[in-house]
């Protein structure tokens, strides 16, 4: 088959399941249930071709076969354990291996913490009086020292106020707690209006790179001969 | 004048039509204004290019998005990938979290890289993908060993010949890191790799817009020195380096759609306020 | 011991590995129900000690060379974790598969798509896996077919799908109700304005100099993203690694309780 051909039929092929999956929009149909369990085939022959070429051919099949390290095939054994899940009498097997997983996420916690924790809050908590940029420059927005300053100061009050309204281990009676509480709870609305206006301009993205696949890609450049 | 109850069929066309006039004709836009991080992201390229403590340096592109979210990353690679090329700088492709990004990023390199006359192996390389399993080992591995801890490139050639590898050993070897990404494996970076030298590298990141958000304490804070907000990150790119791409074609689309939410979000308020009213006139 | 091996030896010690693999496998399920839970409680620990030693004990060497006693085998026990994870791919493909063939074979009602499923799958695995071994062009012809032409489009399809549902509930659900439902309406108001180019256009008059720059609706939305967005993601995030410090512990140490923890082994 030529390249241009295969270039085409790729197109082709790109076009029928786009508007396959599009038709949903109109009422539930058959063409998007072929589409949607052909994409779950596909995703699913993916996630094991990738599996074996990605991992276990480089990592343990060449390793064990080609370098000669032959105790790699202890692994199989230790890969077992995971469908001890389905005997009733050995399941416990399933568990131990399991465990091994458990155990070393957990052991990884502790550097994921001290590195991405740690850095993070010395900075949010020095910066209220050490960083006070040029007025001007990106991040000043046109003001003064002292009111970036009062910026960073708000910055650790909002922390504060949402870790407030987060704290569940006593009751928040009186009156500063429960203002603070709710000053942390409208400073969370701010949060999330942000993240809706965020995930609008993400989905509106990945829509318009369809759009642009159906009208340039096909109908542009495939059917119009255009560029 | 009553507000009606639109079809959420009418409702799809709507969007449909907005997002595709801009594709088929030219409407007139201003340009989009820089935001603070394009332009700390922009800079940052031009300061790890001309210092000469980190000119000669390795820059990392990783490339974790599959083709769920091409729309967005892939405009930012090439955005990006056009001006590290421009500045001559010698680059690694990488991908951790998705075996797709290697073939995504893959492809888009070669292409940009052909074009800027860089050649496989003496300018650029690509190692390949790592599964996301063991990349905190991995990264704090490559740390003190980048040939020994990656073994080979995508080819299965060993790092330790290729000739672009030749001077970039560990993580002092390497003057940026660019994570491109439809998740927060920028922690990965920050967490293990990042300040693991004895310099911090200088680490930008690519999210696309929804994960973007996530991603704004770290600018704050310093462990990243800039971000490329989505498509519109790549659109304000583009713009600054006044090489328009699909970024800035799609930006009308982008606007106009976000118009439609906000105006369909208004008259849907109207109707709900209108429909109370007329219950109230109806109880008395 | 462990020494490489290659031709005739590697084969042999394929065959001595294979033998000890199972009688190990058998040993195993011999171990008393009462040693059972000790027993993974002990590995669990083990393998959490492992990292937790590594990051803890202090470091020698060069300044650009830093490692302690456990740091050279932070790399193989990744890489074999990493193989073992692998093979359990298959616990979640058997039960893909188990599902859809059942419907097939009893022609249960869509049993036509649980066809498709899983030819897909296959044709899939044999274009990805093939395209490696096979140089003929037809198998690498069959994974663009599969992967460029279909699975990339169907992937971005289903992703953009949702710009779609969230128009419909603009106009049907985003409802101003509470002062919460405003303050977050307006925040996103005010962001999706300020993230295009025709929202910046509103206030392109403003100098961006000055006190006044501060009323350009893209510098209103950069500032509620650092300044109001960043602390209050940063207090969720700082939460959740506490939570997730805690949850590791309590499992690290086998204390975490619940019906899986806690089931009869």
């Amino acid at each position: 088959m030529k390249e241009e051909t295969v270039k085409l039929i790729v197109i082709l092929l790109g076009v029928a399941s786009t508007l396959g999956i599009y038709s949903i929009l109109y009422k539930e149909n058959k063409v998007f249930r072929f589409f949607e369990h052909l994409y779950l085939g596909l995703a699913a022959g993916y996630s094991i071709s990738a599996a074996w070429n990605d991992i276990l051919r480089p990592q343990w099949w060449t390793l064990m076969m080609i370098e000669g390290r032959w105790w790699m095939l202890f692994a199989i054994p230790a890969a077992m354990m995971f469908y001890m899940i389905y005997s009733k009498q050995n399941s416990w097997m399933s568990r131990l291996i399991f465990g091994l997983f458990l155990g070393a996420t957990a052991g990884q916690t502790f550097q994921a913490f001290a590195a991405d924790y740690f850095p993070k809050f010395r900075t949010a908590a020095s910066k209220a009086v050490m960083d006070l940029p040029e007025v001007n420059q990106p991040g000043a927005y046109g003001l003064t020292p002292f009111s970036a300053a009062l910026n960073n100061v708000l910055f650790m009050v909002i922390l504060a106020s949402v870790m407030t309204y987060f704290f569940f281990s006593f009751e928040q009676k009186g009156k500063v707690i429960p203002s603070v509480s709710k000053f942390g709870r409208y400073t969370l609305m701010v949060a999330f209006g942000a993240l809706f206006g965020s995930t609008i301009m993400a989905r509106m993205s990945l829509l318009i790179g369809r759009m642009y696949f159906l009208i340039h890609d096909f109908v542009q450049v495939q059917l119009l001969h255009m560029q | 004048m009553r507000i009606p109850q639109l079809d959420r069929r009418v409702l799809y066309m709507l969007l449909a039509l907005v997002v595709s006039i801009p594709l088929l004709v030219n409407v007139p836009l201003p340009p989009p204004a820089i935001t603070p991080p394009t332009k700390s992201f922009y800079e940052t390229i031009e300061t790890v290019s001309t210092d000469p403590k980190t000119k000669d340096k390795l820059v990392i592109i990783s490339c974790n998005f599959g083709s769920g979210t091409l729309a967005e990353n892939l405009s930012q690679l090439e955005a990006t990938l056009n001006l590290i090329v421009s500045k001559r700088m010698k680059f690694a492709i990488f991908a951790f979290n998705d075996p797709q990004g290697r073939d995504l990023g893959g492809s888009t390199a070669q292409r940009i890289a052909d074009k800027a006359g860089y050649k496989y192996g003496e300018d650029w390389v690509n190692w390949g993908f790592r599964p996301p399993q063991g990349i905190q080992s991995l990264l704090k591995a490559m740390v003190n060993d980048l040939h020994g801890a990656l073994g080979t490139d995508v080819k299965g050639t060993k790092l330790s010949t290729i000739p672009v590898m030749a001077n970039y050993k560990k993580a002092d070897d390497v003057g940026l890191i660019i994570e491109y990404a439809a998740a927060d494996t920028v922690k990965y970076w920050v967490q293990f790799f990042q300040r693991a030298g004895t310099t911090p590298i200088a680490t930008l990141f690519c999210p696309t817009s929804v994960m973007a958000n996530e991603a704004y304490p770290m600018l704050e804070t310093g462990q990243l020195q800039g971000m490329l907000v989505g498509l519109k990150g790549a659109n304000e790119f583009e713009t600054l380096m006044k090489r328009p791409g699909f970024a800035t074609r799609a930006s009308a689309s982008l606007s106009y759609s976000h118009l439609l939410i906000i105006l369909l979000i208004i008259l849907g308020n109207v109707g709900m306020i209108q429909d109370r009213k007329r219950q109230q006139g109806a109880t008395k | 011991m462990f020494q490489v091996q290659h031709g005739a030896a590697l084969y042999t010690h394929l065959a001595g590995a294979a033998v000890v693999s199972v009688i190990l496998f058998f040993a195993l399920t011999l171990v008393p129900t009462k040693l059972r839970r000790p027993l993974i409680m002990a590995v669990t620990f083990a393998a959490g000690l492992f990292y937790a030693l590594e990051f803890f004990w202090p470091v020698s060497g060069p300044e650009s060379d830093q490692k302690n006693f456990l740091t050279s085998y932070i790399k193989p026990f990744s890489d074999i974790t990493t193989v073992l994870q692998s093979f359990a791919l298959g616990l979640g493909v058997y039960s893909l598969v188990s599902i859809h063939m059942r419907k097939v074979a009893r022609t249960q009602s869509g049993w036509a798509y649980s066809l498709v499923l899983i030819v897909s799958m296959i044709v899939m695995v044999i274009a990805h896996i093939g395209k490696e071994y096979i140089k003929s062009p037809w198998v690498h012809q069959l994974n663009e077919f599969a992967y460029s032409g279909l699975m990339k489009s169907l992937d971005a399809t289903m992703f953009s799908i949702i710009a779609f549902y969230i128009v419909s509930a603009a106009y049907r659900a985003f409802r101003i109700r509470s002062t919460e439902a405003t303050i977050l309406l307006v925040s996103a108001g005010i962001i999706m304005l300020g993230q295009v180019a025709i929202g910046q256009a509103i206030t392109n008059a403003i100098p961006n100099e000055g006190l006044t720059a501060n009323l350009r609706v893209e510098n209103m939305a950069n500032w509620i993203l650092k300044k109001v967005n960043s602390p209050a993601i940063m207090a969720i995030d700082f939460g959740l690694g506490v939570g997730g410090l805690a949850t590791a512990l309590r499992l690290w140490l086998s204390l975490e309780r619940g019906s899986y923890f806690e089931e009869e082994l």
